[in-house]
């Protein structure tokens, strides 16, 4: 596909492991004393506690509730005491968001995609698949392309991730952005600024893409608005 | 009729129109175009279309409807500054959450059929009392003053924003002028292709869906489901994913093994080590072939041909297909000892909250169902499976949670458009056709399939029967070929699969089969598919746009070999609409759709920019399901999992060239939203049957 990253890894992992959503979690770099022993601060404050305690491998009419079983007792304050013995601190990664210097304590193979949602409330990237198939929350690692439902934070570090809210500058849009406008791309909207982001790279590589180059992008939307991202991009870069 | 209601800033309120929207979706016969004066009219504020004037000069409707996509916040932003002269950029839609009674459907292609009315007629009351609160204040009679952007205007330049005329407006009982809706000669608004309200927020990932919402302490919630369809817990051990980092709880849901984490990563890490045993849903023996088989079995007969005729005649089957929507199935769900609150997106927010109501052992007066704008949905949201787990969840785990449904949860879970088989036979004779005849078998989603989600997650008792059976009058039933005597019969097969309506519902699988043996019948006849098309159809309306396709698309242009051309029409909700496809089969395996054109008859355009919307996404509709997309049952397990193997059309796919033609009316809106799938998959499949050589049968093609 001339002018366009070919699906990466993930891409292809996914139709023989259908199942997993955690790709990037197979082949994580074994941390397992980090990843598997450290507790995070809301983790201890905040399990849920359910009277309905029920017998290991039966499930009862209600809730599994807690552990009723002293093998690993459940820490339900922040009292150090009360912490699992092995517990180590979380790994922390720096890295640049949309510009502004971010650091998140977060396991190794987090992917960034609920680094970005879940610990910094950035939402712009969405959940599609979570194998890198769908590409709704394509953004971007150093200005190119990634996906990052399989991308891990571990990969961010010291490195420059921008997202759909980091394109515009202030209030004038990025011309991607103002030709989806004017072609009135969206329609649900939901793959929309993973097609924006897309086209961004797209044209970073290609300045004036032809049709088989657009075809190259894998971004899946499902309200088929495919007409109008291809009519936006050749306008974008008849502008740019 | 339009109310005013008791208020300090200028509130007016009418009653929406409460058609017979479910059934049109689900009859797609019904001929007759939906009636504007079939409106419910009650007292109360909560079942009305209510428009408020803020103090900021700002119009907001809340709107009893669901925004997925298919733009109806736009089209009624469009009724409201119409009849105001208000700024567009002025007028907010924000959507409402579940009313107690009312018409709160979103569906069946009918929000811009049933709004049309209330809307025009609602802001055309504000609009006379602000001119005559206006003309009290500058002492001049009421007939001089105009309105513009927002503003009532006096001859002398002096101007007041409606922002600043609203609590005076609202104590007006008698406008002055006329409370009409304006002719249709003196729009403005409604007709001009309009961008969505909503871009600026997508294109800057401003626009919020369920799983955005920062809902105070909502933990990220995902659910262990089983291999099977319909699969039962049996055992599971929890001690391992309890015991890992940022878990918060693990509790049974019905459909398996709910984990609330602290994130998405921690909560599929944590469902991904529990041990869970299953046992093997009802259907664990059953595979595609046998469905096939059973579904060919419960066709029934096709009658006597007229003697002496001559039998053109074929069988269909279409595959199970996924909805899809790009955003995956997700609710926030805060479940308290006396109430709840649910955020999420719903096509029938007032059956969720009744069925979420009981589901948790709550009044329903005590569930507030907060609706939120959908990542696509294509008859989806309808159903409230993840909403009624997300609160049973959330009562279990006593905190709130938000649930969302994994990729493949949504893909091997269902819901999805029936699988079908087709027998469809036209009878002819003398060089036209005396007799059609369509008999068909669905599956129908069985009681024991019913299990938590499907009997209460389902759609109303308003949508239910229609939707369950497999198959009503058929569409051929309505008349729109001259085909003599027409008849049809319909058997389903019940299988513990869980269903849903699928954008244009039937009509998506029964006219796109016609719509091939209709070709095939003009090729029996020695006929051009457009020209005995011609000849054939009944309604001037269809035949106009099948002449516009057909000009504007060069019917009968020369191609190259393994390329051709295809046509089809469609006559439903109101509207009709014709599709032109050029298709590239040189690889038969590998086709690709290279131009659409289409052109619909919709009545009133509201928006033409968005009804264009419609158009392309159902013409993608048409190519994935004809060509690539669909679900294989494996053993009683759906096959498929992620885009990567449903295989829904991407740019790739896509036709080069896409263009739509609307038909200019002063008819009163009927349905588009779902208006182009059958034209466009008979299109697709008429075009590939033309390029190949070949006679599709079995859909997808390339499965």
């Amino acid at each position: 596909m001339p002018g366009r990253p070919g699906p990466g890894p993930a891409a292809s992992r996914s139709p023989s492991d259908p199942t997993s959503e955690n790709p990037t979690s197979e082949n994580a770099i074994s941390e397992n004393a980090i990843s598997e022993n450290a507790i995070s601060e809301n983790a201890i404050s905040e399990n849920a506690i359910s009277e309905n305690a029920i017998s290991e491998n039966a499930i009862s009419e209600n809730a599994i509730s807690e552990n009723p079983t002293s093998e690993n007792p459940t820490p339900r304050t922040r009292s150090p005491g009360t912490r699992p013995p092995k517990r180590v601190l979380m790994p922390s990664y720096s890295f640049l968001l949309n510009g502004k210097p971010v650091t998140v304590e977060a396991p190794s193979d987090m992917p960034l995609l609920w680094v970005l949602r879940d610990l910094l409330n950035v939402t712009g990237p969405k959940y599609g698949c979570g194998v890198g198939v769908c590409r709704a929350c394509t953004s971007h690692l150093d200005g190119e392309e990634i996906q990052p439902c399989v991308v891990r934070v571990a990969d961010c570090a010291d490195r420059q991730v921008t997202t759909i809210e980091g394109l515009a500058d202030g209030d004038r849009l990025h011309p991607v952005q103002q030709a989806w406008l004017d072609c009135d791309v969206a329609q649900c909207g939901f793959c929309q600024p993973g097609q924006i982001m897309a086209a961004v790279a797209l044209l970073k590589k290609t300045s004036h893409p032809t049709d088989a180059d657009i075809d190259g992008i894998e971004n899946v939307c499902r309200c088929g608005t495919y007409s109008r991202i291809r009519e936006a991009i050749k306008k974008a870069a008849a502008q740019g | 009729m339009v109310y005013s209601l008791a208020a300090s800033t200028l509130t007016v309120a009418a009653p929406l129109g409460c058609d017979a929207a479910p059934a049109e979706g689900a009859e797609p016969t019904a001929p007759a175009p939906r009636r504007s004066s079939d409106v419910l009219v009650t007292g109360a504020d909560e079942e009305m279309l209510v428009l408020e004037v803020t103090e900021a000069n700002k119009v907001v409707v809340r709107l009893p409807r669901v925004e997925v996509g298919q733009g109806v916040t736009t089209a009624v932003a469009m009724m409201i500054a119409e009849e105001l002269d208000a700024r567009i950029a002025d007028v907010e839609i924000p959507l409402a959450g579940a009313r107690t009674r009312g018409n709160q459907f979103t569906g069946g292609s009918s929000s811009v059929s049933s709004l049309y009315g209330p809307a025009r007629e609602l802001a055309a009351l504000a609009r006379a009392k602000l001119v005559t609160a206006a003309a009290k204040q500058w002492r001049l009679p009421a007939r001089f003053l105009y309105t513009r952007n927002t503003r009532v205007f006096a001859p002398d330049g002096r101007s007041a924003t409606f922002g600043s005329l609203t609590a005076s407006a609202a104590r007006i009982t008698r406008p002055t002028v006329s409370s009409r809706p304006k002719p249709a000669s003196r729009h403005r608004v409604i007709g001009r292709p309009t961008t969505r309200i909503d871009a600026r927020d997508i294109v800057t990932g401003k626009a919020e869906y369920a799983g955005d919402l920062a809902v105070a302490g909502a933990k990220p919630t995902v659910v262990a489901r089983p291999p099977t369809l319909g699969g039962k817990l049996v055992s599971v051990d929890s001690r391992a994913a309890r015991a890992m980092p940022g878990v918060h709880a693990v509790v049974k849901a019905a459909g398996g093994v709910a984990v609330v984490a602290d994130s998405f990563h921690h909560a599929f890490q944590a469902r991904d080590a529990l041990r869970i045993t299953w046992a093997p849903g009802p259907l664990a023996s059953l595979s595609d072939a046998e469905i096939r088989s059973r579904l060919r079995a419960a066709v029934p007969r096709l009658g006597t041909p007229p003697r002496g005729s001559t039998q053109t005649e074929g069988e269909f089957e279409f595959a199970f297909v996924s909805h899809a929507p790009m955003e995956v199935l997700t609710a926030v769900a805060d479940v308290r000892a006396d109430r709840a609150e649910i955020w999420f997106s719903s096509q029938t927010p007032m059956d969720a909250r009744d069925s979420i109501a009981s589901a948790v052992g709550l009044p329903a007066a005590k569930v507030k169902v907060h609706v939120i704008r959908g990542g696509g949905s294509f008859g989806r949201r309808l159903n409230h499976d993840a909403a009624i787990e997300a609160a049973l969840i959330s009562k279990a785990a006593r905190r709130p949670v938000k649930l969302m449904w994994s990729r493949a949860d949504d893909i091997r879970h269902g819901r999805m458009r029936p699988a079908s088989h087709h027998r469809i036979r036209a009878s002819h004779a003398g060089g036209r056709v005396v007799a059609f005849s369509h008999v068909t078998a669905s599956v129908s989603e069985s009681y024991e399939g019913k299990g938590l989600f499907s009997a209460q997650g389902g759609v109303g008792d308003a949508v239910a029967p229609a939707l369950a059976t497999a198959a009503g009058p058929l569409p051929s039933d309505d008349g729109l070929y001259n085909f003599g005597r027409v008849s049809g019969d319909s058997g389903s097969v019940d299988l513990a699969i869980p269903l849903g309506a699928w954008r244009s519902v039937d009509s998506g699988t029964m006219r796109t089969a016609e719509e091939i043996v209709v070709d095939e019948v003009a090729r029996s006849l020695g006929k051009d598919p457009v020209a005995f098309r011609r000849i054939t159809l009944r309604n001037k309306s269809v035949k106009a746009v099948l002449d516009k396709v057909a000009a504007a698309g060069d019917w009968g242009r020369t191609l190259p070999a393994g390329q051709a051309q295809g046509v089809a029409v469609h006559e439903e909700y109101g509207s009709c609409v014709a599709c032109l496809v050029e298709i590239d089969a040189g690889d038969p395996k590998n086709p690709r759709v290279t131009r659409v054109v289409m052109a619909a008859d919709v009545g009133t355009a509201v928006n033409p920019r968005g009804l264009e919307a419609q158009l392309m996404g159902t013409a993608i509709d048409g190519i994935s399901t004809v060509l690539t997309a669909g679900l294989h049952i494996d053993r009683g397990a759906v096959r498929e999992s992620s885009y990567a193997d449903f295989r829904y059309a991407r740019q790739r796919h896509a036709p080069l060239r896409f263009e739509a033609h609307i038909m200019p009316s002063r008819r009163e809106p009927g349905g588009a939203g779902e208006l182009g799938v059958p034209a466009a998959a008979g299109a697709v499949a008429n075009a590939y049957a033309r390029a190949t050589g070949t006679r599709p049968r079995r859909f997808p093609l390339t499965f």
